[in-house]
């Protein structure tokens, strides 16, 4: 026990005395922390732009039904070109614009939405597309009244909303089936897009550690060690357990940043702990085969930012899997550990589900992980033997 | 020189490393992220329940007899109907159909509810649904308008059929319509990918050629190069072009490749070349400060990954900081990648090249204010 503890301690002053490690352990994750941060956290409202020449009733009926959700914030906008800019970089989430088509009768009020690459937008375009449809048979029913009873348009509009305001009404609810409730405000998916930036950081860091036991071997380390009396098994465990380390160190500096300084609410935090140090576990053991087999430096860490971005990004790291079709969906859970991350992140922050739904997200990455460092091990072992 | 530069640029072409960071890695991104995933689409014939009440009310005729009818015929949803609302239910949570639509029985003020039964966590199945509800409560609340108010003007006239002024608004055409415009934010999903993923790797494919000089200087062929009748700024002058070169060769594969396999659009080509020249003249200055600082090839390659990842996150490779305020807005900026991005945004509407100006603009001096330190520094590794 002795061996591998002091095997750690070595690796670890070996990593503390090189700088460039401190960025890769503390720097990036912090940087992660705060981009995280500045991108998901704080003001929670879906940021939305107007550009509205037209401005008659339908319009300003549009504008106060998105407004009174209380979930988005409103900003008129000079032209569309702005508004078509500020979408495409993300400054906002979405948007409209307000065109007119025809004209006396066949006038319409056209209400063009421009969506923004998160999604966020979404349910603000289905109260727009309500509330013009309530406008839209609002004047409809003043055409027919109008053409009824020979009253002018004004009569004929007043008389429409005090028949709306008096006769009985239907109402649509929403009611979510299941015992929990589903989440879908915007701090929710603000949150799953942290939880999937959380996933990817957290493994591709993890991988980053590879060149680390790649550099061991290379500088004889590794080879001094087996000359003292330590045995194989307790240099692979010395190993495996700083890359892990190492590994929790750069996960929790990530969750606990993005927790405490920009208050993003993880619902059930020790299932999102639990699933960190799984992630972990599998990134250390892909690490440690990718050190042990690699031949340089350059290599390893270009295999591991491409295995880390592809898994990510095949994950729904980068693109929610909500929009993946049902195959990729498949393939994302039988060869990504991302997909079961999220996955496990989507069921606790939207779907409502507590601790219990991320157990199999828990238990399925762990038993990879320790599957990964096993065979890793094994790779490792007969190396070692070789020397 | 030229020699030096042929056989560095072969020798980096042979080398696999070069090759996974420079084409294999953000085209297999590119590929999963722009092609294979296509991003929210609803979709079609998306299967409903409806529940009614007994007896039948003139919202849940309108429902089955008027607007499920125009749901089948242009393929948007199909209703099929459940004797009670536990029996939807079940059907929601069995993933049967994706949502049910329960319409109430009016209460005794004739008030009604239309409740939508959504699933858990699909906001997008969900949608549909919603807004099959509220087209029929829209189109019943003006119904009761019209008739209300015919009564209201003429107290005396026969009062108007129901039926016939559900029929007349539902036929009639819509003077507020919302249509969807969500390819003309700028890039399509598949560009904005193919733009972040290539310029992220830029930044490393462009250390292999400079990063050459370390490990020269370390092994010993920089020493007899010199002894060569050869200047350090030709030694120098050709590593940089390699770079260069190299970085030159990486996006234009991958921009090609965008363009033919995931159909991205990228706009003027002119406007294209000069973001990209400008584009890598900023990656290769970074990774000219970065040889000029480090001491060892191990040192400058580490620090040349620091660089990239940071500029990568700042600059929008993964997510855009520019929603975050006007500080988010102003480090985003900081980064040669969200240039690159802006200026693909300002051609993305089939604007002309000279679009491209300012972003090339902030690219070139970026160039020079990290290059030249950079290349007084790097002398310093190629002296004798």
């Amino acid at each position: 026990m002795n061996a591998v503890l002091a095997i750690i301690a070595a690796n670890l002053r070996r990593m503390r005395n090189d700088r460039s490690n401190i960025f890769f352990v503390v720097v990036l994750p912090l940087l992660i922390v705060v981009t995280l941060g500045l991108a998901f956290g704080g003001d929670t409202n879906v940021k939305l732009g107007v550009v509205d020449p037209v401005r008659n009733t339908a319009t300003r009926d549009v504008r106060a039904a998105i407004s009174g959700t209380d979930e988005a914030a409103a900003e008129t906008l000079p032209d569309t070109s702005r508004l078509r800019h500020d979408v495409a970089r993300g400054v906002l989430d979405g948007g409209w614009y307000v065109t007119r088509s025809g004209a006396g009768d066949d006038e319409t009020t056209v209400i063009t939405w421009v969506s923004g690459t998160t999604g966020n937008d979404i349910p603000m375009q289905n109260v727009a597309m309500s509330a013009a449809r309530v406008a839209s048979d609002r004047a409809e029913a003043v055409r027919i009244v109008t053409r009824t009873t020979g009253a002018d348009p004004a009569a004929a509009t007043r008389a429409v909303d005090r028949a709306s305001a008096s006769g009985p009404r239907v109402e649509r609810a929403t009611t979510t089936v299941g015992s929990d409730k589903a989440n879908e405000d915007s701090t929710s998916i603000r949150a799953v897009l942290a939880g999937s930036q959380l996933s990817l950081f957290i493994f591709l860091t993890s991988l980053m550690g590879a060149s680390s036991l790649l550099t061991s071997r290379q500088y004889g380390v590794t080879r001094r060690t087996r000359a003292a009396p330590v045995s194989v098994p307790q240099i692979i465990a010395g190993e495996a357990l700083s890359r892990y380390i190492v590994a929790i160190i750069q996960a929790a500096v990530i969750l606990l940043g993005s927790t405490l300084f920009f208050g993003i609410d993880w619902h059930s935090p020790l299932a999102v702990i639990l699933l960190c140090a799984a992630m972990a576990l599998v990134g250390s053991g892909i690490a440690m085969i990718l050190g042990t087999l690699g031949r340089s430096e350059q290599q390893v860490n270009a295999i591991s930012l491409l295995a880390g971005l592809a898994l990510a990004a095949l994950g729904g790291s980068m693109q929610p899997l909500e929009f993946f079709p049902d195959v990729m969906r498949t393939v994302a859970f039988c060869v990504t550990p991302h997909a079961w991350m999220n996955n496990a992140l989507w069921r606790i922050l939207i779907d409502g589900k507590g601790f219990s739904a991320a157990v199999p997200a828990i238990l399925v990455l762990s038993a990879a992980g320790l599957v990964l460092i096993a065979v890793a091990s094994r790779l490792l072992a007969r190396r070692l033997r070789a020397m | 020189m030229f020699d030096i530069f042929v056989r560095d640029i072969l020798a980096r072409l042979r080398d696999r490393s070069a090759l996974i960071l420079g084409i294999a890695a953000p085209l297999v991104l590119i590929l999963i992220l722009g092609g294979l995933a296509p991003g929210p689409d609803i979709e079609k014939d998306q299967p409903l329940g409806v529940v009614l009440p007994a007896p039948p009310t003139a919202v849940g005729t309108l429902l089955t007899d008027q607007v499920a009818p125009l749901l089948k015929q242009e393929r948007i949803a199909v209703l099929t109907e459940y004797p009670t609302q536990e029996k939807a239910a079940r059907a929601v949570e069995d993933e049967d159909i994706d949502a049910a639509l329960i319409v109430g029985v009016p209460d005794a003020r004739g008030r009604q509810t239309i409740t939508v039964l959504a699933p858990n966590g699909h906001p997008i199945d969900t949608a549909v649904a919603i807004g099959i509800a509220d087209g029929v409560t829209a189109q019943a609340n003006a119904v009761t308008s019209v008739v209300g108010a015919i009564r209201l003007l003429t107290p005396d006239a026969a009062p108007p059929d129901a039926a016939t002024v559900s029929a007349q608004l539902a036929t009639a055409t819509p003077t507020v319509t919302v249509a969807n415009d969500s390819t003309s934010g700028g890039l399509t999903p598949e560009t904005r990918v193919a733009a972040g993923m290539a310029t992220f790797f830029l930044f490393f494919t462009v250390q292999f050629g400079l990063l050459g000089l370390l490990y020269e200087r370390r092994v010993g062929t920089l020493a007899r190069l010199l002894a060569a009748p050869i200047t350090p700024r030709q030694v120098l002058v050709a590593k940089l072009l390699v770079s260069y070169v190299l970085g030159v060769l990486s996006m234009t594969v991958l921009i090609v490749a965008a363009r033919l396999i995931i159909h991205a659009h990228f706009g003027s080509p002119l406007g294209v070349a000069l973001l990209v020249l400008s584009g890598v003249a900023a990656a290769t200055a970074t990774v000219t400060l970065v040889v000029g600082v480090a001491r060892t090839p191990e040192q400058a390659g580490m620090a040349q990954s620091m660089v990239a990842l940071l500029l990568g996150i700042l600059g929008g490779s993964f997510f855009s900081l520019a929603r975050s305020g006007d500080f988010g807005a102003a480090i985003t900026r900081l980064a040669p990648h969200y240039w690159f991005s802006e200026g693909l945004t300002r051609i993305s509407g089939g604007q002309s090249w000279t679009a491209v100006a300012g972003p090339v603009g902030v690219l070139l001096l970026f160039t020079v204010v990290i290059g030249v330190p950079g290349l007084i520094l790097a002398r310093r590794t190629v002296k004798p």
